[in-house]
């Protein structure tokens, strides 16, 4: 599962709170994952510009489709909804180098 | 830091300049040129280390050469080694690119990375007690590369750059012309990427490359001005990134002529023929000869004459602005001995005619002692002044040391140079010119003869 980035131990009753909160949510019924929704800072900004190229283009299309259907005031058909299983953190490995980087080069400028 | 390119040769080019910059150059290279106290070893890993100390001078030299070059390119891969060469100050598993410059920076280090056709060199010049950053830095951008995609995307303008400046100039263009037709594949492959790669070099494919070329037996690290135990104590957590062992393909030289017409005032070309390895035997007797035929003007704005044979045949054959060099390019198992020259659109036939009649006497007719002698004292001279700067000196170690396995000292070399004769250097003569030619010019070729009607 996507959810936890780590290995730890996740309580079950966590577990069905967070997929309960899930399929609330409105993007999955727009077919879009976690990450296609952050806001665009410039650290995103940055680690979007490193994706590789299939997963930018997959991005794109959820994206695409999302705007298209929220613009017909519709949503997809239940079963087409991203199922919280199949939802993968795709941005955040290199949200995090960026942050890396980002640290460094400050920890440097303070010299 | 800086990405250089150069070819590799004993003689190619003379160095007229004695340097007398600093006093710490000059004693770091007499104790360098006598090669005194260069040990070598192996690490557990498999690559070879030398080092050479010197208490003299406070500058410290570290070069990690590999026996990758584009002498290795697959079909596939032409100009990859450019890539890797403009990605070392790029991020790597143990820095990012900010962390790598900044080091360096701080320590006041230079770090570059040099190709020949056969060698990748990545040179460190710093201070003796900035050394564990340096050599960790140098070993960082040499064996570890990450190859990030999107840094590889932001060097590919600069692989075009490097590209276009070859471009614009004749000289470097006939140099390449030339390889390729002598070579063919192996040695005949550019130094830089062809225009149809750029923008393709991706990732995997350089990570591929470094995986199936870098292996231990055909690194070395070497150290110029610190000691063993130091430099070995440094190199402990270096890994290597190749396995496996990857024989190199002979280099088979085929011969043929290849023409580009770019308009101009002017023509350039070079014939040659198939030289001689360094490991050959007559390898020094070929330095001589090179000699004996002319390297060029010894005096700076003199035209040569009195120096040089051939440009003394040129300059019989017109009057008008030449310039002609004896050639001879060593590589591991073989090389190219001839000629290049550069003359008016108009007088070029004249000129390569007179310089080739002049080649052909030296078969038929022999040398004369004082040519010999000169010549002599002329390789010898050559390669003393080459040997004043220590990154030269830590550059030859390098390439001897893989090509060759040991290092020769300059008393050795020396000695050679003084033990041809005048018959050794005859019968070197007649074996390598009266070989198959390749051509290569470029210019303004109305009136350049095509080598059949030159033989």
């Amino acid at each position: 599962m996507a959810v936890a980035a780590k290995n730890v131990a996740v309580p079950v009753w966590r577990m069905t709170l967070a997929k309960w909160a899930y399929n609330k949510s409105y993007f999955p019924s727009l077919g879009m994952m976690r990450d296609d929704c952050l806001y665009e800072t410039d650290v995103v900004k940055e680690a979007i510009k490193r994706l590789p190229n299939n997963v930018y283009d997959a991005r794109q299309f959820r994206m695409s489709r999302a705007i298209y259907l929220s613009c017909n005031k519709d949503t997809l058909p239940k079963d087409e909804w991203t199922k919280i299983e199949e939802d993968e953190l795709y941005l955040q490995p290199y949200i995090a180098e960026v942050e890396r980087e980002r640290d460094i080069k400050r920890e440097w400028n303070k010299q | 830091m800086s990405a250089k390119f150069t070819s590799r040769s004993v003689l190619q080019a003379f160095k007229r300049h004695v340097s007398a910059r600093a006093n710490t150059a000059r004693q770091e290279s007499t104790d360098a040129a006598g090669l005194q106290g260069l040990q070598v070893s192996k690490l557990p890993n498999g690559v070879t280390v030398a080092s050479l100390d010197s208490t003299t001078s406070p500058v410290a030299r570290v070069v990690l050469v590999a026996n990758v070059g584009p002498r290795f390119e697959e079909s596939d891969q032409l100009g990859i080694t450019h890539c890797l060469r403009v990605s070392v100050d790029q991020a790597n598993k143990s820095k990012t690119a900010f962390e790598l410059t900044r080091h360096l920076t701080q320590i006041g280090a230079n770090l570059s990375c040099t190709a020949t056709r056969e060698n990748l060199m990545y040179s460190l010049d710093c201070l003796k007690d900035n050394l564990d950053i340096g050599v960790s830095c140098l070993v960082s951008a040499a064996t570890q590369q990450a190859f990030k995609p999107w840094e590889i995307q932001d060097c590919q303008q600069r692989i075009a750059f490097e590209a276009a400046v070859v471009e614009q100039q004749p000289e470097a263009r006939l140099t390449e012309m030339l390889h390729q037709v002598a070579y063919r594949d192996t040695l005949g492959r550019s130094l830089y990427a062809p225009s149809h790669m750029f923008g393709k070099y991706s990732s995997e494919m350089l990570m591929e490359y470094v995986n199936k070329n870098f292996t231990a037996e055909r690194m070395a690290v070497i150290g110029l001005g610190i000691g063993h135990k130091q430099l070995t104590r440094y190199l402990k957590t270096m890994s290597v990134p190749g396995s496996g062992s990857n024989t190199a393909k002979a280099a088979k030289y085929s011969g043929g002529e290849v023409r580009h017409e770019i308009g101009g005032d002017t023509a350039y070309a070079a014939i040659v023929t198939e030289g001689l390895g360094s490991q050959n035997k007559d390898a020094v007797a070929l330095s001589v000869l090179q000699c004996v035929m002319g390297c060029g003007p010894t005096i700076k704005w003199s035209n040569g004459s009195a120096a040089s044979k051939i440009i003394q045949a040129a300059g019989q054959a017109t009057d008008q602005p030449f310039a002609t060099s004896c050639i001879n390019t060593t590589y591991s198992d073989s090389g190219l001995f001839g000629f290049y020259a550069v003359a008016q659109a108009s007088q070029m036939g004249q000129v390569l005619k007179a310089v080739l009649s002049e080649f052909g006497s030296v078969t038929k007719n022999g040398v004369a002692d004082q040519d010999v002698q000169k010549a002599k004292m002329q390789v010898k001279a050559c390669a003393a002044m080459m040997s004043e700067n220590g990154s030269n000196v830590i550059q030859n170690i390098a390439q001897q040391l893989l090509s060759e396995g040991t290092v020769q000292s300059q008393e050795e070399f020396f000695r050679l140079v003084d033990s041809v004769s005048k018959q050794d250097v005859v019968n070197v003569a007649k074996k390598v010119i009266n070989g198959k030619p390749s051509m290569a010019a470029i210019g303004n070729l109305s009136t350049t003869p095509h080598l059949d009607e030159l033989m």
